[in-house]
Parts: structure tokens; sequence; C-alpha cells
């Protein structure tokens, strides 16, 4: 919400509902003193009016006491009680004369309509104005219960029309008369008109041309009735009924119940009226006293439309002042906002300031002051940033020299990393050749050893044969000596392992696959095992066989592969002297037959091992050296390959590949 | 959540209030009364408790952020509030009467002097002179606002509930009816302050 509109409401707020109630209260109360003063000066008229009329109708019953006890009017009713009409017809002239005197008397202070005589039994013996109400020989009211209540009191009747043609509208006070016995010997009886009443009722006060005062009476039941002409419904006199209970005409209701007071309610017209109320209790009557609430507040309406002018001016001025003021104090904030925005935008160079002196005049200024040193600041953030924008590029060029540097300096190592690896390629290469040609050497070498080997053994061989043969058939003729025929088998003995010798060189010098078979490896291993088992267990040799039984065959020469196996595990034994544990394992590999043989012995240096395979090699005391030779020739006749995997003091595993058999 | 049930019950409050003006206004009995031949809550007292209503949720929307609707409406309602029922109060004291007390009031006769019957009691004008005090306090005197409004809240409850134990044992005297000194307090008024002390006392005064 804006400042502008919070300031206007509260402003507004703060001063026109004290305003307002102030002077609702100051209204209100002028009217409430108005309103006491009338109703007060109501009071005591409807107090005096009540009393006049009690007080008038008090006198006349005094009359009437007076008149039914003049001597006349007695001695009349005791002739006529006595049926001695001569004598009542003698004192009728007398009787008349009284009552003449009475209605002279009286007439000078009100106006009778009738004086009227009746016997006990209530009919009408004289009437002073015939014509009127009562005439001779008739009987006073039906309806009235007279002769009942005047034995006991002065009655007084409703209010009725009367005399000639109803015009009039008179009521009925009517006394005993007593005779000497105290009995009621007749009734006399006084309509009085009521206009003798209004007349007290008469407007002699002051109070408005609305005021008016009302009478009520006839009580019958919960209905009353006027019995003084209305202002405002003429007609309405005996006709117009006042219901009690009825939300009007409540005075009248209350006077009629005795009640006596004054407030504002509604009256016969439903118009609100400011009223006080009397009971005429002698009459059972109702008196009230009224004056429409308009006309009674009428100086108050006067003075309320001048509160409302001058609170309307008022307002409208709070109204106008409110707004300039709030104006003054939310105008320069908004400005301050635009300047802001203005600043904001990037135009430093703009004024909010202003010369007033309060706060926001302050405010104002101070912004201004806060905006000129942002602009320095600025100024020189600018410079910093030009100056860091040329380093900037010094360093960028310097970066990019730089890097041209390293680049070529990189490609200075690149091509220093492809030549050592080119070196290095070639120095595999190289040593890659070196080794070919010491294999091909060695080959050379082991061919040409074989060939010389092979043309030696075929040389040797034929002698021992002859040696040989001819030590058998020394041997045969059975020659006497022990001696002769020990040394004779030594020398046969001695033939054949020399013959062994020159096989197994033969072997070496012309490897070959010999007799190839399908051959189950597992067994082969197995017989091979069991075999050596014997040396091992002397030797403590844990031999650990974790092959299945059913291994993939492969196509080889059995006896060839079966010292294959025994030369292994021989040089296995020899090097586990004092026990140790040898490893059997085998599983097809691809298009091969794996099998390991891993012992826990002494192990080979490198010089041994890169000498292994050299023939006459021998790490032994008494070996030929040709073992290791020969077993490499026999698996590389059957397309395998045999390999050694050593350290020192660790062991040695020994892996043999055959190829499977095609359809494996 | 706290603040969020006073606006509830500031609603509240006020939508009863406004229900009972509509009785005055229209001349409904049935809406100015909890039930027939009880005492009806006054026009006066009706209107202040729409405005103590609009009050506190105003307090307690103030505390939720929303300061700038209720830095307007707080003091407007709270100065009419106290204008209001200080004059009562006045009134009552002096014997004098200001107006408001019978506005609306349709009563067939009214007798002067000494009937009002639209006059409030005087717990109740007290109450809510509490009230307009509490609903100032929240925008002027934030720091102290809890304390003013614990106070507020339990003394304005505390006179609710004497009222209703009064109408619960029949005692007249406890819903402040004292002949010739006090009107009595009706008893949904007594209610509704009930209703707006359980909301002051909840108001949360957020940082």
């Amino acid at each position: 919400m804006r400042i502008y509109v919070k300031l206007l409401i509260i402003f507004l707020t703060l001063s026109i509902t004290p305003i307002f109630f102030v002077g609702y209260v100051t209204f209100f109360n002028a009217k409430d003193i108005l309103l006491r003063q009338i109703s007060s000066e109501l009071k005591i008229i409807a107090s005096q009016q009540a009393e006049k009329i009690e007080t008038f109708f008090t006198e006349r019953r005094s009359d009437l006491i007076v008149l039914g006890g003049r001597n006349a009017i007695k001695n009349y009713f005791t002739a006529l009680s006595s049926s001695n009409h001569d004598l009542s017809n003698f004192y009728l002239p007398e009787v008349k004369n009284t009552i003449k005197e009475q209605e002279v008397k009286l007439e000078n202070v009100y106006k009778y309509i009738n004086v009227s005589l009746a016997d006990a039994e209530g009919k009408i013996v004289y009437v002073s104005r015939p014509s009127y109400e009562f005439e001779l020989n008739t009987t006073l009211p039906a309806n009235i219960d007279i002769l009942h209540k005047i034995k006991t009191d002065i009655y007084i009747g409703n209010v009725v029309q009367a005399g000639p043609e109803g015009r009039s509208l008179a009521l009925l006070l009517a006394g005993p008369v007593y005779g000497d016995t105290g009995q009621v010997i007749g009734i006399v009886s006084l309509e009085i008109e009521m206009d003798a009443v209004y007349k007290m009722m008469s407007n002699n006060f002051e109070l408005g041309e609305s005021s008016e005062v009302l009478l009520v009476g006839n009580r019958k039941d919960n209905e009353l009735f006027f019995i003084s002409p209305l202002k405002y419904a003429p007609d309405a006199i005996l006709k117009k009924p006042v219901i009690l209970g009825k939300r009007y005409n409540l005075p009248l209701q209350k006077a009629i119940l005795g009640q006596a007071g004054f407030g504002i309610s509604l009256d016969y017209r439903g118009e609100e009226v400011l009223s006080a109320w009397q009971p005429i209790s002698l009459l059972g009557w109702g008196l009230e006293i009224k004056i429409d609430k308009n006309e009674s507040f009428l100086p108050i309406v006067k003075l309320e439309g001048l509160l409302i002018v001058i609170l309307l001016v008022t307002v409208l001025s709070i109204i106008l002042i409110v707004v300039a003021v709030t104006k003054s104090i939310s105008d320069p904030i908004l400005d301050l906002h635009k300047g802001t925005e203005i600043i904001g935008s990037g135009n430093l160079d703009f004024k909010v300031g202003t010369e007033s002196g309060d706060e926001i005049g302050q405010l104002s200024r101070a912004f201004d002051i806060m905006v000129e040193n942002l602009k320095k600041s600025l100024t020189s953030i600018e410079n910093c940033n030009r100056e860091i924008a040329e380093r900037k590029k010094a360093q960028e060029r310097l970066a990019q020299a730089l890097k041209d540097e390293v680049k070529s300096r990189e490609m200075a190592i690149s091509m220093l990393a492809a030549n050592n690896q080119i070196r290095k390629k070639l120095e595999h290469h190289i040593e890659e050749l070196n080794r070919t040609q010491n294999k091909l050497i060695q080959s050379e070498k082991l061919a040409s050893l074989g060939r010389l080997i092979s043309e030696i053994a075929h040389e040797v061989n034929n002698p021992l044969m002859i040696i040989s043969g001819n030590a058998q058939l020394l041997l045969m003729s059975e020659p006497a000596e022990p001696e002769v025929k020990n040394n004779l088998n030594i020398i046969i003995e001695e033939c054949q392992r020399a013959k062994s010798i020159i096989n197994r060189v033969l072997r070496f010098a012309k490897p070959g696959k010999g007799q190839t078979e399908e051959m189950d490896m597992a067994r082969s291993l197995d017989e091979a095992v069991s075999l050596a088992e014997p040396e091992f267990k002397l030797l403590h040799i844990l031999v650990k066989r974790s092959y299945p039984q059913a291994l993939p065959l492969v196509l080889a020469d059995k006896q060839l592969i079966h010292e294959v196996l025994m030369n292994l595990l021989g040089n296995a034994k020899d090097a586990m002297r004092e026990g140790g544990s040898i490893a059997l394992t085998a599983f097809p590999e691809g298009k091969f037959l794996r099998i390991d043989l891993a012992d826990t012995g002494s192990g080979m240096s490198e010089e041994v091992k890169q000498r292994l395979f050299e023939p006459f090699f021998t790490t032994k005391k008494d070996g030929t050296g040709l073992g290791l030779a020969v077993c490499y020739g026999i698996i590389k006749a059957h397309n395998g390959e045999l390999k050694f995997e050593s350290e020192l003091n660790k062991g040695t595993t020994v892996t043999i590949l055959l190829p499977l058999k095609p359809e494996n | 959540m706290k603040n969020n049930i006073t606006e509830l019950l500031g609603i509240f409050i006020s939508l009863i209030a406004v229900v009972v003006m509509a009785g005055w206004i229209l001349g409904i009995e049935g809406l100015k009364n909890i039930l027939p031949a009880k005492i009806s809550m006054t026009f006066s007292t009706a209107l202040a408790f729409f405005l103590s209503g609009c009050a506190l949720y105003f307090m307690a929307r103030f505390q939720k952020g929303g300061k700038d609707l209720a830095l307007v409406i707080l003091p407007v309602v709270c100065l009419i509030i106290l204008l209001l029922m200080t004059s009562l109060l006045a009134s009552t004291l002096m014997g004098a009467n200001i107006g408001i007390e019978n506005l609306f009031v349709k009563e067939p006769l009214i007798v002067i002097p000494g009937d009002v019957p639209g006059r409030p009691s005087v717990a109740t004008m007290i109450n809510f002179v509490m009230m307009a005090i509490a609903g100032m306090t929240t925008i002027s005197l934030k720091t102290k606002c809890d304390e003013i409004l614990m106070v507020v809240g339990i003394v304005v409850g505390l006179l609710g509930f004497t009222a209703v134990f009064g109408y619960v044992f029949d005692q007249p005297l406890l819903y402040f009816a004292i002949a010739g000194k006090s009107n009595a307090m009706a008893l949904h008024t007594a209610i509704l302050f009930i209703l707006w002390a359980l909301g002051a006392i909840s108001i949360e005064r957020q940082a």
C-alpha cells in the first residue's frame, strides 16, 4: 500500500472519527436536555390538568350530596315514597325552585344539561330540561347499575352522547337521597356536559401546534375509548378504541392502569410523540398531554442541520489538509524514488536533493552525496578496469608467447618421447633379434651338435654292439671263473648303459614324436607319480594332485611323455632333498592341455635359467646335462611348449603345453 | 500456525457481531439473544466486537508480516473502540447518556429518565478498553507487546469466564448484573470475550 494512501486513511480516520463522535454526543445530549425539559413541562401540565378535572368532579359530587340533602327534595321524595301524590305535588314547586337555584349557581361555573329526580326504583319523576337524555316516567338507563351503586356512593357514569340529536357529550352523576331512617328514598342525578371538562383542558399553555390533551375512559374489559375530541381525528370520540396491550397509546394505557409518567411513544396516528400521562382515579379515566417529537425537537433539528453543515465543512477541510500534508510527505519520497530509478539507469549526474529542512530533505541531500561518491568510485574503478584490461592484453600476449614456447617445447618433448619410444622399440626389436639370433644360433648349434652326436652315436653304437655281443657269447659259454662271469656281466651292463646314453643322445639329436596315439594325461600323471612316490615319501615330499580324472585327450607318444614327466619329477625331487611339496595341475587351456608341476625346492638362478635347455649343461654332480634338452626336444616335437618359472630358494614351476586332440 | 488460528478467531468474532447487529437493525430477536428471555448483546457491544474481531485479525496478520494493512486498520479500529467504550464507561459513572446506548433499540415506550437498555455492562466496557489498548501496543510497543497481550488476554478471559460461571450457577452478580450500577453481561458476550482472549494469548511474535 502506498504511503500516501496509508497516511490519508489514518489521518482522516483519526481526525474525523473523534469529531463525529463528539458531535454526535453533543447533539444527543442537547437533545436529551431539551427532551427532559419538555417532558418536565408536560408532566407538570398533565398533573395540573388531571387535578383540575378531579377537583371539578369532586365538587360535583359535593353538589349532588348537598342537593340530595335539601329538605324540599327530601320531603318530596318522602311524600312520593308514601304514595302521597298530593303531598308530593305540593312539594314539587319547592323542589323546582331548589333545583333552579342550584342550576343558576352551577351554570355560572359550568354547564349542566339536566337535573333529574328518580324514585328509589329508578323511575324518573322530574327532569329540569325535558327532551334531553332522560324523559319523565322513563327509567334511568337500564345498562347502568345505578341503584346498586347509589346505595353506597355517588355514581359517575360513562361519557355518552346526549342532548338533542345526541350532539352533546355528557356524563351522569347520580346520588342517593336518604330518608329520615337512612334508607334510600330517591335519586338525584346531574347530567354534566363534557364541554365543561374540555374547557378546562383547553390549551392555556403554549407547547406547540401539535400539542394535545387526550382523555380516555368508558373502560370495558381491555377496551378504552377516547372521551375527548381528537385534533387529528375529530370523529373518533367514543368510537376509536384504545386496546390495552397494543403498542399505540401506551401512555393512555398506563394512565388508565393508575400509572403516571412521561416519555416518548406512538400516539393514535402512529406518530412519535413526547407525552406525560396521569390517571384520574376518581373517574377511572386516563389523561395524556402530548406533543409531536418532531415539533418538540425543532430547535434541535435546526441545530442538527447546523452541526451537519459545520461537520461537513470541517471534514472537507480536514480532507484537503490531510491530502496536502500526506502529499507533502509522499511526494518527496516519490521524487526520491524516481531519482533513484534515473540514477539506477546510469545517469549519475541527476540530483534529487531538495531545500526542505525535514528528514526527507536531509535524506535526499545525503543521497546526492552518496551518488557523488559513487560516481567518483565508479570513475576510479573505470580507470582501474582500463589499466587492468591493458595489463590483461599484455598478459595475454605474454601468455600466448609462453604458450607457443611451451608448445614448441612440448613438441620437442613429444619428439623426444617419440624418439625414446622409437628407441625403446628399436631396443626391444634388437633384443628380440638378439634372442632370435641366439635361438637361431642355439638351434644351429644344436642342429650341428645333433648331427655330430648322431654321427658319433652311430659310430660308437657299432663297436658297442660288437663288444656287447662278444661278451654275451662268452657268457653263453659259461666261463668257469666267477670273476670272469662277473666281469662279463659288468661289460654287458655298461654296454647297455652306454647304448641307453647313446639312444638318449640320439633322441636329443633327432627328436621325434615317436608313435602318437590318444593319451589320457591324467592316467599318465598318476602313473608317473606312483613310480616316483616311494622316493618322495623317503624325502618327505608331499604330492598334491589337482586335476580331474577326465582330462581332454592329447595325441602323443606315451613313452616319450612319460619320460618327460619322470625327468621333471626327478628334477623336482633333486631340488627338495630336505622335503617339500609338488603341486600337479592339469586343465585345458585353449587348444592345449596345460600341465603344471610346481615345487617348493631351491629354485634356479637367472644364469641357470638362461642355460636350462642347453645340452650337457647340468647343476648336478653326476648329471649328463641332456635331460631337459631331451624333454624340450620331445615336447617341441609334439608341437607343444615347455616353460620354466623359477625363483631362487622359492621353487620352480614347469609348464607343459600339449596340443589337444583336434575333435577336443 | 498459532497466528492462523488467531486470524480465524478474529473473523469468527466479527461475523457473530455482524449477525447480532443485523438482529438489532432488522428487529429480529433471535439474533440478539442466545436463548429467548436471556439477556441480549447490546448494539454497541456488537459493534465493539466487530471492531475487536478485526483488530485481532490484524494483530495476528501484523506478526505474520502483513504490516502494511495492519498499520492502517489497527489504529483506526482501536481508536473507535476506545472512543466508544470510554465514553460509555464515563457516561455510566457520571449517570449521563451519550446516545449510542439506545441506537437501534426500538422500545415501544421509552420512559425517561434512567432506562438505558442499550448500555453494556461495566465489565464489558472495561474489557473493550483493554482490548483496544492491546491492539495499539501491537504496533507501537513491539518489544513489550507479548507481555501486554498475555496480561490483557488473561484479564479479558477471566472476566468472560466469571460471567459464564454466573450463568451456569445462576448468580447474577457474577455476570455483573448490579441494579442501578451495571447492566448484565450477555452469555454470548462472555463467550466472545473468552475466544478473543484465547486469540490474543496465542499470537506468536515473529522476528
